[in-house]
Formats: C-alpha cells, structure tokens, sequence
C-alpha cells in the first residue's frame, strides 16, 4: 500500500514480474503519481532488475497510452499446427531439399552468406550479443563476421538512429531500413516439427535462408522486398497462428547471423535429435538456402 | 507440396481467420427443430460390454503406476475377442487390436499366454491382433494415419492404446488445447476405423488419489477429466492388493463402485471388501 494506492505484490523472477510492472504502472499513472516517483516505485518493489534497462519506462508510456500498439497478431491454433506438422518434412528432410547444397561440418561460410544476402556496401548491424552490437558498413565487416552471433535481417539507413528512450544508438528502429528479410522463428517443439511449419510457410513466400540457432530452434529468412506491408502483415498473421514468435516482426530485432558462433559457444540438443550431425559446437549452422529467390 | 514458393504468394493462404474471434472458419451442421430431429430414430451404437463401453466411443483407464493398468485393458481385449465376460459383464465378441507401446515383446508375449491359460480360453486365440509398438513412440499427429490406414480393414470392435503418453510426442500434458488436439485423433480414429471403440490408459498423478474426485485423479490436463465418453478407475483399496474400480459414464446408468482384487494374473471381483474404503497412503498397498 502506497498512500492509498494498492499494488499486487510483485511476483517472484519468472513467474510474470513484466505483467506486474504493467500493472503498477497502470495503476500508478491511473492515481496521478508522477512517472520519475512512479519508475521509483515500481523498481523498488520489483524482485529483479529490469529487462530490458526500458522495461519500467516502457510500462509507463504504456499506461499513458504513448506507445503505439502493434498489429494483434493470430495466437497459435494447435489442431492447424498438427495437420501441417503431419505433412512434414522432417529437419533431414528440408536440408536434403536445399537449391544450394548444404555441408555441414565446414569452415564457416559467413561472409559468402551474408555477401548474397547483402550484396553491395550497405549498412549492417551486428552483434555478439542484445548488448554488444556495431553498425557499419559491409565493406568493413569484411571477415569479422564468423564468431558473431547476431544481425538485423535488413540493411541498416544509417550508422545509427534514436531509440525509444531518445538515445543514440547503433541499434535502433529509427536507423533501421527497410524491410529485406523477414524472418520467422518457431520458439516450441522439435526442430522436425519447425521444419514442417516452415516448409509450410514457403509455399506461400520466398524462402532463401534457414539458420539453426545454436539452441532450439530455426530461423526462416523470406526475401521481402517488393510486396506491399499489408501483405507481409497477412503471412506473419499465418505465421503466428502456426506458433511462430511475433517479435521477429520487428524490422529491428536481431536474429542469428548465417554460419555465425554462439556467444556462449554452446549447441543445443536439437539438431541431434532431429539426425543431424557434424555441426561443430556453437556454429548457427545454415540448413537451407536458395539464391534463386534473392534479388 | 513439395516445391517452395518462388515469388510471393499471398492469395493461396487460407482464408483470414475472423477478427472479431479469431477462430478457424468451419461449416457447421444447420439447426433443426426438435420434433424434425425426432422423426428419424437414430441407432445408438451397441454396447460391447454391458453397462461400461459402447461401440464408437472412447474410454480412460486410469490408475496409478504398477496398479495393473495393462493387464486390466489385456484381459479386456481377449474377453471381447473370445467374448467370455469381463469382471462379470456380458461382452459382446468383436476383433480387437491391441496398440503396444509399452511391453517389451517377448515379456508381452508371456502375459497374453498366461492370461489366457489362467482365463481358460481356448486355443488358437481368434480376433486378437496386437501391434507390438515400444520404440516407435511418436506424437499422435504422425501415427494417427498409419494406425488408420492398419484400422480400416480391420473391422475392430476395440482399439486399445496402451500407455497414452507415448503419443503425446511434443505436446504438454498439462496443456488442455494440446491433450484435446491429441484426443481429437482418437475420434478420429474410432470413425476411421468404422465405429471402434477406443480405450487408452493413462496413469494418476503422484500422491494419495483416493482424495480427488474420481474424474480428477489421472495425471495432466482437466480435459482428461470432460473428453472421455467413460472413465474407469483402479484406486488401491485398503487392504492390499485390492482396488476400487469406479467408473464416470456419459451414456450409462452411474455404475456403484466395487472392489477387485489382484490374483495374478487376472483381476477378480472381492465383494467381501467396503468399495468406500480406499487407501489412504500413496502407492501399491505392500504385500
């Protein structure tokens, strides 16, 4: 009880703290407490620091309705999800239907991926991790992009841009172009079960890159240049209701770099359960690609 | 489909899913006025054990783990198979086949010959098929269709899928969207296969069951507890190796609890013991 306003009790980490900051922030704002004193209070009775840094300023310019609210995406529909895993294929399956032949077990092929995926000197960002990132152009990121773990799947406009909280920053939405790639990741199930949901997906979308995460799952790259934002929204909303996470619809948000290194230098089980072996440890393997789709 | 998309194309998706609810756009049957609805007499599908199971439903049997849950559902199986009863009820014979995930071969082989010695079943056994399954544990959605396609030929009274949990494959047992999409097949299977019935076995949850509710007991998702057309219980009685079977009917008279007692390898009816005392410690009551 603060002055007679009632905030829940915070929960404890992982078990829906980010719903709490949301609430007190609501409520907060909603009484009249000033955001400085509000922030304040919300990161006091929080039982873990903030993630990201924003997370409490976010909550509160969401309460006061500054935010702009994103598409609503279609929550996952399992009985469709069934029906399309049934039709496959498998993990083995999509790497043996790859135009560009896959061999795993290589010397990293980074900079041949990124150069057809980037051709040209544009700007790119790119990162070891969310908080180790640099913007520059391709020309200089010239062999140094194998033991890095993240990319922006789209060329950035400028070396750097203002975030949300106004800031200067490598990593922005404001400094990010636009779309090239979108990519789509299946965050649940077994990579054979990714596989088929994202086999489904390119039969409606160029697929050019599949890059395994280095933990659980894979991520689909669709070459989007051209069709219209609406038509990008419509397959995404598809995407999502086969259980794919909405948050790589962000133009801004990193994913895994093709052929890249894990931070943590570690891999996942999934590959291996799937039957496929040879990857070296920590590599983001590519498991298909097609140039053809590329322009 | 094999072949992936060159170009985008966006008009090929599936239609939009609604706005307003967000659900997948299905052709329901018309309403009917009840006096049209009662002028054809629909057939209700026939009972295969008197007073417990009927043709093209699906029925649980639950109990908790080493409560005999296998050797239960096999003596079902051969009793319906040779139509001899099953704990007293009149059967009414039919093929059976029996989905084995969980036996090794040779240790199933043993039960199936002793059970049906100790049943005093005559030899060559007729209408039992087993499908010896362990190691080849999927999620439903990829053994759905090669179970059908097995079925349809079949004309099997009963499918017996034993235990569940080897097909739950990626899915969360204590996810009710993802048990009912798992359940779903089950009626799909039943139709498939031309109105078998289907019985699975699905074990409790860890503790004292005796003080749940009887269609709470099993392990995992509430819709265990709502989706099945019956449920049968083993839960141990007080005095050991005995159970108390209990059942949830949704097109039977509610049936009163009794006692069986475990007398390898069959079980048998104990009217001697209170069905209302059950144990009340967790496990097989000891030796």
């Amino acid at each position: 009880m603060i002055s007679g306003i009632r905030l829940k009790e915070c929960p404890a980490e992982g078990e829906g703290v980010h719903r709490w900051i949301f609430h007190a922030a609501c409520t907060l704002t909603d009484a009249g407490v000033s955001a400085d004193s509000a922030a304040e209070i919300i990161e006091e009775l929080m039982t873990r620091p903030p993630k990201p840094w924003s997370e409490v300023d976010d909550a509160l310019r969401s309460a006061r309705g500054e935010r702009k609210a994103g598409p609503r995406w279609t929550p996952a529909i399992p009985n469709c999800i069934v029906e399309v895993v049934k039709a496959g294929p498998s993990l083995a399956e999509l790497i043996s239907r790859s135009p560009q032949p896959i061999h795993l077990g290589q010397p990293s092929h980074t900079e041949k991926y990124i150069d057809a995926l980037f051709p040209g000197d544009p700007w790119l960002c790119v990162g070891r991790s969310d908080s180790d990132f640099y913007t520059t152009r391709r020309s200089l990121w010239r062999e140094r992009l194998s033991d890095r773990a993240l990319i922006v799947p789209s060329p950035m406009s400028s070396q750097k841009g203002r975030t949300k909280q106004g800031k200067l920053s490598c990593h922005s939405e404001a400094n990010t172009g636009p779309r090239r790639f979108l990519v789509v990741e299946f965050d649940s199930g077994s990579l054979d079960k990714q596989a088929a949901l994202l086999w489904r997906l390119a039969q409606f979308a160029p697929l050019a890159l599949v890059v395994f995460s280095g933990g659980k799952s894979a991520h689909s790259w669709f070459f989007c240049e051209g069709p219209a934002e609406d038509k990008l929204t419509r397959f995404f909303d598809y995407a999502t209701s086969l259980g794919a996470d909405p948050k790589t619809w962000s133009r801004s948000q990193f994913v895994r770099i093709p052929d890249g290194e894990r931070s943590d230098g570690k891999t996942g089980e999934g590959l291996s359960a799937a039957g496929v072996v040879g990857v070296p440890e920590g590599r983001q393997a590519v498991l298909y690609f097609n140039l053809e789709v590329i322009r | 489909m094999s072949a992936s998309a060159k170009d985008w194309n966006i008009q090929l998706l599936p239609a939009p899913i609604a706005a307003d609810n967000k659900a997948p756009q299905i052709v329901l049957p018309p309403i009917v006025a009840a006096e049209v609805f009662l002028e054809t007499p629909l057939l209700q599908p026939p009972e295969l054990v008197g007073g417990l199971i009927h043709r093209e439903t699906v029925t649980m049997f639950g109990g908790g783990s080493k409560s005999y849950k296998t050797f239960t559902v096999l003596d079902l199986g051969l009793s319906v198979s040779q139509g001899v009863p099953w704990w007293g009820r009149n059967v009414v014979q039919g093929r059976v086949l029996y989905l084995n995930f969980e036996i090794a071969p040779a240790f199933f082989q043993h039960r199936i010959s002793t059970m049906s010695d100790a049943k005093g079943l005559v030899r060559p056994l007729r209408d039992f098929d087993i499908w010896n399954l362990r190691g080849c544990a999927r999620g439903i959605e990829h053994l759905a269709h090669p179970i059908i396609e097995r079925c349809r030929s079949g004309n099997y009274a009963i499918i017996i899928i034993d235990p569940i949990y080897k097909l739950m494959g990626d899915r969360s047992e204590n996810s009710n969207d993802e048990m009912a999409s798992m359940l779903n097949y089950f009626d799909e299977i039943s139709t498939e296969a031309g109105g078998a019935a289907v019985v699975f076995c699905h074990h409790y949850t860890k503790g004292v069951s005796s003080t749940k509710a009887q269609i709470d007991r099993v392990s995992g998702a509430g819709v265990f507890g709502r989706y099945p057309d019956g449920i049968i219980t083993l839960t141990p009685h007080e005095q050991s190796n005995a159970f108390v079977a209990e059942a949830t009917l949704r097109n039977f008279q509610p049936l009163a609890p009794f006692v069986l007692r475990w007398e390898y390898p069959l079980m048998e009816a104990a009217e001697d013991l209170d069905p209302k005392k059950q144990a009340r410690k967790a496990g097989r009551t000891p030796l």
